[in-house]
């Protein structure tokens, strides 16, 4: 058995349309400091004003899944005190199964909470989420969920959570 | 007539992405000081409208007022 990972990117993110309870972060591109050429990179800009945000992630389970599921973000705040309660949550569909994709209801949210780093606004920060995987398999069509409800009390960080990747690993 | 939830979000995100410095006040806190200042501004806008002179207190609508009070704010804080 080993670990093996999928890389979840800002760009690959499906981004809700924006109704009422389907809010989508912001994309932001940002620019290094350091001298040109400088980098560029994306960020997902979930906010911290007290709305609900949600990025999905949509893939097939490869044939090497054999259990587990956990998601490390890779993050930023414009803060040096206060925390970010990510939460994520999975449903998977096999073919043939009787929902289909579109009705097919995700299984319950994971969550963790992470302080900002305390030394330096926009130090990467490193968060990791045990997901709850649905019953999934090799071969499913995986539904993931990445969310932050600044509403929730755990959740104290006023400024957007700035998600630079992801990371779903699995034990292959 | 006092802000409603979701002009309390909105205030919370213009106060954010209004400064490039970090912001380190928790949600919490900001909330507190935005109800006590839209409290504030309920129990003194009938003092505030009796300060504007004429012909500007009696022509101008409330947006017009608003936005007086909102720049000076803005011009006083060196914004």
């Amino acid at each position: 058995m080993a670990t093996a990972s999928l890389e979840l990117t800002p760009a690959s993110a499906n981004l809700p349309d924006g109704s009422a309870g389907n809010l989508a972060p912001g994309m932001s591109r940002r620019q290094g400091t350091e001298t040109n050429p400088k980098k560029h990179f994306l960020t997902l800009d979930f906010d911290g004003a007290g709305n609900k945000e949600v990025a999905w992630w949509v893939f097939v389970l490869p044939a090497d899944y054999l259990s587990g599921g956990s998601l490390d973000l890779l993050w930023q705040a414009n803060a040096t005190s206060n925390a970010v309660k990510w939460q994520a949550q999975v449903g998977a569909v096999t073919p043939d199964d009787a929902d289909t994709p579109l009705e097919h209801a995700e299984a319950a949210a994971a969550t963790v909470t992470t302080n900002v780093n305390a030394t330096e606004a926009r130090r990467l920060t490193k968060s990791t989420i045990a997901l709850t995987m649905d019953s999934a398999a090799a071969g499913d069509v995986l539904f993931l969920a990445l969310f932050r409800d600044s509403g929730d009390a755990a959740d104290t960080a006023t400024v957007d959570a700035e998600l630079l990747g992801a990371l779903f690993s699995y034990t292959a | 007539m006092a802000l409603v939830s979701s002009q309390v979000v909105q205030t919370i995100r213009d106060m954010v992405s209004s400064t490039t410095a970090p912001f380190n006040l928790s949600r919490a806190d900001v909330t507190a000081a935005i109800t006590a200042a839209d409290a504030w501004a309920t129990a003194n806008s009938a003092s505030y409208n009796a300060a504007l002179p004429d012909p500007f207190r009696t022509s101008a609508t409330a947006a017009q007022k608003a936005l007086l009070l909102a720049f000076i704010c803005l011009r006083r804080a060196g914004l």
